[in-house]
């Protein structure tokens, strides 16, 4: 009885730990720096082992549920804890735990650190909020603070791009929430403040029209954070201006985040059938289509290295849409657990970038000749997390592709397995190019010699750290509790199969 | 349980290996040389305990919880076939490479490449299901990149950009084609495709894995790569490359015909599998036909030695896939054609690996592999000619050497074939395989006759000597089963072959039949010699008329117009990118210029004859180009309609909303004396703005004072104004403030403001001086006088008739509130009334929010500078400020609102 107490209260446990963090981040100024990241990697570490408790329970196909907080009679704050959310909190928490400790040797010591940590610990809690949100309300209050919050990790370097970046980010941000905005109204007018659940909420007899003005809007909202083609103008802006320890979040989860949310909408606001019954799933579908090969393109053409990795970004998210629009199950596994992958090998590959910009002055993809002379550890974490996003076997990116994959075949579309090659063809074109550069093209004479170790060992750190998970990810995605069999438990609910 | 262990250990072994060679190596070079020996001697150990208990009949299986599910691996006799002989030829290439690659660089990477390459080859043979075999076929492909760029020269690089392509499109289509298979339930490679399935599916699978593995094969038309990667290895790279990863090509095509898109039990030609199995084997038949074909044809006309033995690499390939299509076309019918493929294979990797052995020997020791300038090497390096001679008459089907086994085995099985189909097509394919092996003869006559036995044309140097014992007994050691298997060739069909077809099912009489009736029979033997001698007689005529020097234009290869394209695209890119950076200012023009750049590209390189691939593209973008150039100018113009009315409409309204929503959406920080110091500042910057821009208003309007026009040019001279008038109003502006400031630090907001208004009086007189100096000094300072006394004794006066008046406004303290002038509003001191502004503030945000949102969405970066320029208009600006200040200030409200709310609910719960 205790313990099933506790597994209740544990979603607010781990969205209030990393608040606490981020409230703690100013008056733990007097711990010195190292104390104080001490504290907060301990909460973050806390934070992504309250999401393992959750693990098991989640395997088993219970989902968790807490009754938090009134607003008004039928507005309130619920959560909830089911396989999708656990696992892309799984996702969030560790990566974040990852760039915390790289924000450690990254993040320069110029007074405005207190900031960053308190709005990165911050974020981490919105996060987890928007993971465990148990109706739109939820998801909505969670999603808004979490969007308009990381704002000040934006503008961190306070240059006039990063400040142009940050102008940029939170107009299309705030237009994208108040699209959602909308879309929760017109949800609530229709069927009340019924919770998320699979299989959807909204009453498939209601006005068309309407059904369709609220998937438009919700999905409109959460593109402009997944960064669906014509909405993604400000993700290879904001990239290169924030730092690296924060754009690897911003390109690993938060794009995500936005993907996260459609897959809410779709399966548990509209529910597989009434998606499909609407009719509205090719257009999603030829738009991701297009994203994901437009961007790759785009991704192939520019020079410098972190637009580049936005662009991929884009490229790659828009699998998840294409995926999710197929509304079949294997599929939406795949979304599921590509959701995962491409947190950590992007996640890593902005670290090196971040670690080549700072270190080796290198920002530029045709500044890359020689540098893995400079930079081997990076380059080789590099080189790996490339191959992964291009889907080498055994590397994570391998299972999405292969999920995804057969998914596809399985869901009888095998154009869209084109779009999905494709874009793996692609990917192989502008990320293995500077593989390429940085090992079989003489250095510029100018370079400055290799320093040892190349760089701080708390960068390194997460770094391998994150490429390594990508790996073990790939040669052991069939263990039970990791995203795979979280990913197909998930898709399993939402189509009424398991 | 430990015999299945074997199969790990074979496969993972040498992975594992691998690590401890860079770290030995940096040890001790002897070390790491006896490791690498040690662990390949080790492979071929396993490999032969492998076939022994493979052989007696015993099916191997072990698995490992990897990846999807799990990693199954499994050995028959085909796996163990290949698995000995692969590990065998990485024994000899290393033992070779001890001594070879003391000239090489990076010898660590070398050595460390090499294993992990035989350990995924292993695995590729090793593989129970198809993700396995494509987890191995792709680390294979991937790792092998290093062993053709090995030596770094500009040929290597080139050739493993395009050899690097191709393997990343082939593992594509491999990988498509097994996803199909998964998802029309196949995927184990003992348990054939259900014979239901889509057929369509079926045969986009078929298509897509022969193609994927024809790529590794050197298959043609995707062949190209191989004359180009195969020989920049260093030799025993070559010979790795050529004698055993090109197997694992035809290895996967080998499974693909007889086991995944074959059904188990009896032939039925009637079903829709069965019938499909037969079209499949017929196509991979024929496909083997044009390669061995094509391949013999371009050997023929190649000078380096090198090259000339991997175009032989693709031919002899064709071979094997021939044999293996006809197995697959036969049935029941097919062992013979099917064992004639794999001994083949196997055949090959020893008689091809020795040939390029042998080619590195000569090429370490003469210095060149130009077969034409090479000449009487047979009295320098005897023992490396007599090898060579060897392994030359195992290519060439000479009797009692190993090819002579395997090709009439194929030659027959084709003569099945032909039998079997009735039609004449086959007929065809037989002749052209006479022909090819005539070719091979030829070939193999001039190789072995240009290099070794002819006289040298140059003088050879002393230095060329035999080549060091290490690299004669590798070669050695390849060339014992070449003449082993040419007089016994029931080592291997009678051990492996036979009983493992016999396992499938497939009837294996004909394999006895063909031993005991045509194996070294006199009409084998006559017509391999005719083709010996019509081979000679090619060579002679050849030689005598120069034929081997004709080449085909270079049109007809499928890489030339790759390559065209290719390049055209490359430039197209590249003309793109300087399109996009060229066009400054919006997405669309950005846009519209990489279109025109990628278009411009195309155009370029379909004048250098790019080809109609090129040609089309580019119309394709000219269409593109055209009709969005039609829409943006539209799109542009209606923006820029809207823009002009929505400033308009703005206008009135601005600063004043402007302020409200500072105001009551943001907060005034600070005290009111501070919030309206801020916004004089905003007031009298305006009007520094004013007084620049009326300055360089009369100065573009005064005409150059006659005489002077030629020292001092109209753009000098108005340039000069204007910064003149920026130096002094700027001076002037601090100056006010700080005025300004001192009087709100003494008498606070109600001072500040009296004193604005006085202050406000005397803005137009300041101007006029301001303004009428400037453009008197212009002249002066633009031909480069010193005028900074002529400035201070303009300002001196203005200045202290401006601190005269806030003096005065300090010390009189009227209380007569002033009416500030219609053109600059004072800015109010306290918020309005409540009732008002909610509406006004909030849809002046909304159309601020609505502003920006279009000017964010019409720029982008690389234009921020300049826009930043162009947006001095003080509404931008304001604005801009405002949302900054709004993002900040709503972060740390929100804060605040959520530490209130969780200590609310802290409350509750304690509450209960």
């Amino acid at each position: 009885m205790q313990a099933a107490n506790f597994t209740h209260l544990l979603p607010a446990l781990i969205v209030a730990l990393p608040l606490a963090g981020g409230a703690l981040a100013l008056p733990l100024r007097g711990l010195g720096e190292r104390g104080r990241l001490l504290v907060l990697g301990i909460l973050c570490a806390l934070t992504l082992l309250g999401v393992l408790l959750l693990v098991p329970g989640a395997l088993a196909g219970q989902v968790v549920g807490l009754r938090l907080l009134q607003f008004a009679p039928g507005v309130e704050l619920v959560f909830r804890a089911d396989a999708m959310g656990i696992q892309f909190a799984l996702t969030v928490a560790a990566l974040f735990l990852l760039a915390l400790v790289y924000s450690g040797g990254y993040i320069r010591r110029d007074g405005r650190e207190t900031r960053y940590y308190a709005f990165f610990m911050l974020s981490l809690g919105w996060m987890m909020g928007v993971a465990f949100a148990g109706n739109l309300i939820t998801l909505l209050v969670f999603y808004e603070l979490f969007s308009i919050l990381v704002y000040p990790l934006v503008v961190h370097e306070e240059t006039p791009e990063a400040i142009r970046a940050g102008t940029k980010y939170i107009i299309y941000i705030l237009i994208g929430g108040s699209l959602i905005l909308l879309g929760v109204i017109f949800a609530f007018h229709l069927a009340g403040d019924r919770q998320l659940a699979p299989g959807g909420i909204l009453d498939p007899d209601t006005d068309r029209t309407l059904l369709l003005v609220t998937f438009w809007c919700l999905v409109a909202g959460f593109g402009v954070k997944a960064a669906i083609m014509p909405l993604h103008g400000w993700v290879p802006d904001v990239h290169p201006a924030a730092p690296a320890s924060f754009s690897a979040l911003l390109s690993g989860v938060m794009v995500a985040t936005g993907c996260f949310g459609i897959l809410r909408v779709v399966f548990e606001v509209f529910g597989v059938e009434l998606a499909a019954a609407l009719g509205v799933m090719p257009v999603l579908t030829t738009l991701a289509a297009i994203s994901v090969l437009l961007a790759a393109i785009l991704a192939a053409g520019e020079d410098n290295l972190k637009r580049r990795l936005a662009w991929s970004t884009i490229s790659q998210m828009a699998y998840v849409i294409m995926a999710v629009s197929l509304l079949a199950p294997g599929v939406t596994a795949g979304a599921l657990v590509h959701i995962s992958n491409h947190a950590f090998l992007k996640g890593a590959l902005f670290f090196c970038a971040g670690l080549l910009a700072s270190h080796a002055g290198i920002r530029r993809v045709s500044e890359l000749a020689g540098a893995a002379r400079r930079m081997p550890l990076t380059m080789a974490a590099f080189t790996v997390a490339a191959l992964g996003i291009v889907g080498i076997p055994p590397l994570s990116g391998f299972i999405s592709k292969w999920v995804l994959g057969v998914g596809i075949l399985d869901a009888g579309q095998p154009l869209v397995l084109l779009v999905l090659l494709g874009g793996a063809l692609l990917a192989a074109l502008y990320l293995l190019q500077p593989v390429w550069l940085a090992y079989f093209h003489a250095p510029d004479p100018a370079a400055p010699a290799p320093c040892r170790p190349e760089a701080p060992v708390s960068t390194l750190v997460p770094l391998l750290v994150a490429v390594a998970l990508s790996v073990f990810l790939g040669l052991a995605a069939a263990l039970p509790g990791l995203p795979l069999s979280l990913a197909q438990r998930a898709a399993a609910a939402f189509f009424g199969t398991g | 349980m430990s015999r299945d262990a074997l199969l790990l250990v074979l496969v993972f072994g040498p992975f594992l290996a691998a690590l401890a060679v860079p770290w030995l190596g940096r040890r001790s070079e002897r070390w790491r040389d006896g490791w690498v020996m040690l662990v390949t001697t080790a492979s071929v150990a396993g490999a032969a305990r492998l076939a022994a208990l493979v052989a007696a009949g015993a099916r191997l299986e072990a698995g490992l919880p990897l990846l999807v599910g799990r990693l199954e691996f499994a050995a028959d006799h085909f796996s163990a076939l290949f698995a000995l002989f692969c590990s065998f030829l990485w024994c000899c290439a290393t033992l070779y490479s001890l001594a070879y690659m003391k000239t090489q660089r990076a010898r660590d990477r070398y050595h460390a490449a090499s294993l992990v390459v035989l350990g995924a080859m292993l695995g590729v043979v090793l593989a129970a299901d198809l993700v396995t075999l494509f987890l191995f076929f792709e680390t294979l492909g991937l790792v092998a990149f290093l062993l053709v760029v090995h030596t770094g020269t500009p040929e290597a690089r080139q050739a493993a950009i395009q050899y690097f392509w191709m393997t990343i499109l082939g593992g594509i289509a491999l990988l498509a084609g097994i996803m199909l298979v998964y998802d029309l339930g196949g995927g184990s490679l003992s348990a054939p495709l259900a014979g239901d399935v889509s057929p369509v599916h079926r045969a986009a699978a078929a298509a897509l894995m022969v193609l994927g593995f024809g790529v590794k094969a050197g298959m043609v038309p995707v062949h190209f790569w191989l004359p180009n990667a195969h020989p920049v290895a260093p030799s025993p790279a070559s010979a790795l490359l050529s004698g055993a990863m090109i197997k694992a090509g035809a290895y996967g095509i080998f499974r693909c015909v007889s086991a995944v898109f074959q059904p188990s039990g009896v032939a039925d030609p009637g079903d829709s599998a069965w019938a499909f199995a037969v079209e499949l084997g017929l196509i991979v038949t024929w496909l083997g036909i044009i390669t061995m074909a094509l391949g013999v044809l371009f050997a023929l006309g190649q000078s380096n030695a090198k090259r000339m033995l991997a175009y032989h690499s693709i031919s002899q390939m064709g071979f094997i896939l021939a044999g293996l299509g006809a197995g697959g076309y036969l049935l029941g019918e097919g062992a013979l054609g099917t064992a004639g493929g794999l001994l083949h294979a196997v055949n090959h990797a020893l008689f091809k690996a020795c040939l390029f052995l042998g080619a590195g020997a000569v090429a370490l020791r003469a210095g060149s592999l130009d077969m034409y300038a090479l000449g009487g090497l047979w009295r320098r390096m005897p023992v490396t000619f007599a090898l060579m001679l060897v392994a030359a008459a195992g290519i060439t089907g000479l009797p009692w050497f190993n090819g002579f086994v395997s090709k009439s085995m194929i030659h027959h099985a084709l003569e099945a074939a032909h039998a079997a189909s009735g039609t004449g097509s086959l007929k065809l394919a037989e002749r052209i395989f006479v022909l090819t092996a005539v070719g091979t003869s030829a070939s193999f006559i001039k190789l072995i006759g240009l290099i070794f036995l002819r006289r040298s044309r140059l003088e050879t140097p002393e230095s060329v000597r035999e080549a060091p014992a290490a690299m004669l007994v590798a070669m050695g050691l390849l060339c014992v089963p070449v003449i082993v298997l040419g007089w016994r060739p029931e080592l291997l069909l009678g051990t492996l072959l036979a009983p493992g077809l016999a396992a499938t099912g497939v009837p294996v009489d004909g394999i006895g039949y063909y031993l005991g009736h045509y194996f070294l029979s006199a009409g084998d033997i006559g017509m391999s010699l005719v083709i010996f001698a019509l081979g000679g007689v090619v060579f002679a005529v050849g030689m005598r008329y120069g034929l081997f020097h004709l080449h085909l234009p270079a049109w007809l290869g499928i890489d030339y117009w790759l390559r065209r394209a290719g390049r055209a695209t490359a430039a197209a890119f590249e003309q793109g990118a300087t399109g996009m950076r060229g066009a400054r200012g919006e997405h669309g023009a950005q846009f519209l210029g990489a279109l025109r750049g990628v278009s411009r590209g195309y155009h370029r390189a379909g004048q250098q004859g790019g080809g109609a691939l090129g040609e089309l593209l580019l119309l394709v973008f000219q269409g593109i180009t055209f009709l969005y150039g039609q829409v943006q100018q539209r799109v542009a113009w209606l923006l820029r309609a809207v823009r002009r009315r929505f400033l308009l409409g703005m206008g009135e309204a601005g600063l004043a909303r402007r302020q409200l929503v500072e105001s009551v959406l943001v907060g005034q920080p600070g005290s009111p004396a501070q919030s309206f110091l801020e916004a004089a500042w905003g007031a009298l910057e305006q009007d520094r703005h004013a007084t620049v821009r009326a300055v360089l208003a009369k100065a573009a309007e005064t005409p150059a004072p006659a005489g002077t026009g030629a020292a001092a040019p109209a753009e000098g001279r108005i340039e000069a104004a204007r910064a003149l008038a920026g130096l002094m109003s700027g001076t002037v502006f601090e100056a006010r403030l700080e005025g300004l400031s001192e009087l709100a630090r003494s008498g606070g907001a109600t001072a500040a403001r009296e004193g604005f208004a006085a202050l406000h009086r005397e803005l137009q007189a300041t101007r006029a001086a301001i303004g009428a100096a400037a453009l008197q000094l212009a002249e002066a300072r633009a031909s480069g006088e010193d005028i900074v006394r002529e400035v201070a004794a303009v300002l001196q006066p203005v200045l202290a008739r401006e601190a005269g008046v806030l003096a005065a406004t300090a010390t009189a303290k009227p209380t007569v509130p002033t009416t500030p002038e219609r053109e600059v509003p004072l800015p109010p001191l306290a918020p309005p009334r409540q009732a008002r502004r909610w509406r006004n503030a909030f849809g002046a945000w909304l159309r601020d929010m609505a502003r920006l949102a279009i000017a964010e969405l019409r720029q982008n970066p690389s234009s921020w500078p300049r826009s930043e320029a162009l947006d001095t208009e003080p509404g931008m600006v304001a604005a801009r400020r405002g949302i900054q200040r709004y993002a900040r200030d709503v972060a740390l409200n929100v804060v605040a609102i959520f530490l209130v709310l969780s200590l609310l609910m802290a409350a509750l719960w304690l509450g209960g």
